[in-house]
């Protein structure tokens, strides 16, 4: 350190510039800072238009690689990490989302998009090929779709086990949402005060307590499974079906047998038919 | 890596601080006339923060006819290294908690300002905004930051978190994040500007560790700048007042 300098009076910028930098950043900012809350509030410039106020929406994806299209255009898709899309500057108006992947069944939803306010949705995208299969009875314990005779006799017993449906007590409820059957219709009921999720909602700024899910075949039993309904018919159809407001929510028959039965044990979606018990996998 | 960079920052601060030298107060290293200091009595032995406290005694007693001359002079000061990582966390912790406790000078300022008749009122102003608005900003910009992208989200309710803005909001907040950080590369251009010549039995990605320490900042920042901000100031709130603590120093070769 002995030949270590002292520069005394070593000259910082002047007073002047120094005011000249901060005032002028200070501008940048100001001009910057309402462009940007236009920007982000859904504020955008359309040829012929002028500034309109545009709308987003925000899809939920199950499963990676499930493409987005949008009134048939591709806007993007999900990947190992992301599981959601959000597009943003739509033009208010009604639009048609569709989400594919390879092996599932399209799944697409007509939804309206409202300024300034982001319409969100759930894909739900069922396999082309659901796997039904027959549960057998063994000697010993294995996995399904074998079963000892003591789990089959449990199983049939739960099916024996008889279920109130009522108009204001609800058959199954899952995430403030309940089920109920009333004169052989079925709909899904908001159960909370405050504003339902955006299923119970036509348009995000018009939204009902309550959806029918099915009001032409008797239904006899219904429950929630993985966030959907399925539910029996007198016909003896078993269906698998979204509830929500906007069209069209996917539904179909995943078995259909006179007298057929469903329940769910140990998370696990099984089927009676006659005597016979079925697993149904991969949904 | 995680003393280096908290060191650099606190040094590259200081080196900005010089710029503006009418804000400043001494800190650290510094060196004070005998003259003055033997007039206005020496410094304070019951204070943790005396090297900055030290300043306000002089201002006081010279009536606010007293500056720091910022001098451009090679100062050597070893990174704050203990002999395990965790040590080093918690002694990097504590120092930044003394440094940052250095908030109790405010009292002392405020006070003697309203006894002072003679030290000039844009002095009074000027002083009093730059020392709240400093120990204010290091305790709570770091989390403002930290934050600033998802608070909204979290507290916006159901109306608020539907809306376009609220989906724009972190991607905005992202993009001037972003923006800010090209602070960090003129950091680290500065920091791999002023370290000596790799020598050559130290290997290539130890100079590439020193780049990438950086990205490090934004949460030191959070960790060792903010928090310990808070605790110093709570800690002054609520009377649990801290003794001065002396950083332990080691040398890892």
């Amino acid at each position: 350190m002995g030949d270590a300098k002292i520069t005394q009076g070593m000259t910082p910028l002047s007073p002047r510039l120094r005011r000249f930098y901060f005032f002028g950043f200070l501008m940048v900012g100001l001009l910057l800072l309402p462009l940007v809350i236009y920007y982000a509030d859904g504020w955008r410039f359309k040829s012929g238009y002028g500034f309109v106020k545009t709308g987003g929406i925000f899809v939920s994806l199950p499963y990676s690689d499930a493409e987005v299209m949008i009134d048939g255009k591709r806007v993007g898709s999900s990947s190992f990490l992301s599981r959601g899309l959000y597009v943003d500057n739509l033009a208010p108006s009604a639009y048609e989302v569709q989400v594919a992947k390879n092996g599932y069944r399209p799944w697409k939803r007509l939804i309206i998009v409202e300024p300034q306010v982001v319409t969100d949705m759930s894909a739900r995208l069922i396999p082309e090929t659901i796997n039904i299969d027959q549960l057998l009875i063994t000697d010993v314990a294995t996995s399904t779709p074998h079963i000892i005779k003591e789990t089959f006799i449990a199983y049939q017993a739960i099916f024996s086990a008889k279920k109130i449906a009522s108009s204001t007590i609800p058959v199954a409820t899952f995430n403030s949402v309940g089920l109920f059957i009333d004169h052989g219709a079925l709909y899904a009921r908001w159960l909370e005060k405050n504003a339902p999720p955006s299923e119970f909602c036509g348009r995000p700024s018009y939204c009902v307590k309550q959806i029918t899910v099915e009001n032409g075949e008797t239904v006899t039993r219904a429950m929630f499974y993985k966030g959907d309904v399925i539910y029996r018919t007198q016909n003896g159809n078993i269906y698998l079906s979204e509830f929500d407001a906007r069209k069209e929510p996917m539904k179909i028959v995943i078995f259909s047998a006179s007298g057929a039965d469903i329940s769910i044990i140990d998370g696990d979606l099984i089927i009676k038919s006659g005597t016979k018990l079925y697993q149904v996998g991969s949904l | 890596m995680l003393s280096r960079v908290i060191a650099y920052s606190s040094s590259f601060w200081q080196m900005i601080q010089q710029e503006r030298p009418e804000k400043l107060a001494t800190f650290s290293s510094h060196a004070i006339l005998f003259k003055p200091l033997y007039e206005a009595g020496y410094w304070q032995k019951n204070v943790v923060s005396e090297d900055s406290r030290i300043f306000w005694n002089l201002f006081m007693y010279f009536d606010g006819d007293y500056s720091v001359t910022p001098m451009a002079y090679p100062v050597s000061m070893d990174a704050n290294v203990g002999p395990t990582f965790f040590t080093t966390v918690r002694n990097i912790y504590k120092q930044h908690r003394r440094w940052t406790y250095g908030a109790e000078n405010i009292a002392y300022i405020l006070f003697n300002f309203m006894q002072n008749p003679r030290i000039s009122l844009r002095k009074k102003l000027s002083f009093s905004f730059y020392q709240i608005e400093g120990f204010w900003s290091l305790t709570t910009h770091p989390m403002i930051l930290f934050f600033v992208g998802w608070l909204p989200l979290w507290i916006g309710g159901q109306t608020f978190n539907a809306s376009v803005l609220s989906y724009n909001l972190p991607h905005v907040a992202r993009l001037f994040l972003l923006l800010a950080m090209s602070g960090l590369i003129v950091s680290a251009s500065l920091c791999m500007s002023l370290v000596p010549e790799r020598p050559k039995n130290v290997p290539r990605y130890r100079s590439i560790l020193m780049l990438l320490q950086w990205l490090l900042v934004p949460m030191t920042m959070v960790f060792f700048s903010s928090i310990p901000g808070i605790e110093s100031q709570v800690r002054l709130l609520t009377g649990k007042y801290l003794g001065f603590w002396v950083t332990p120093k080691s040398r890892k070769v």
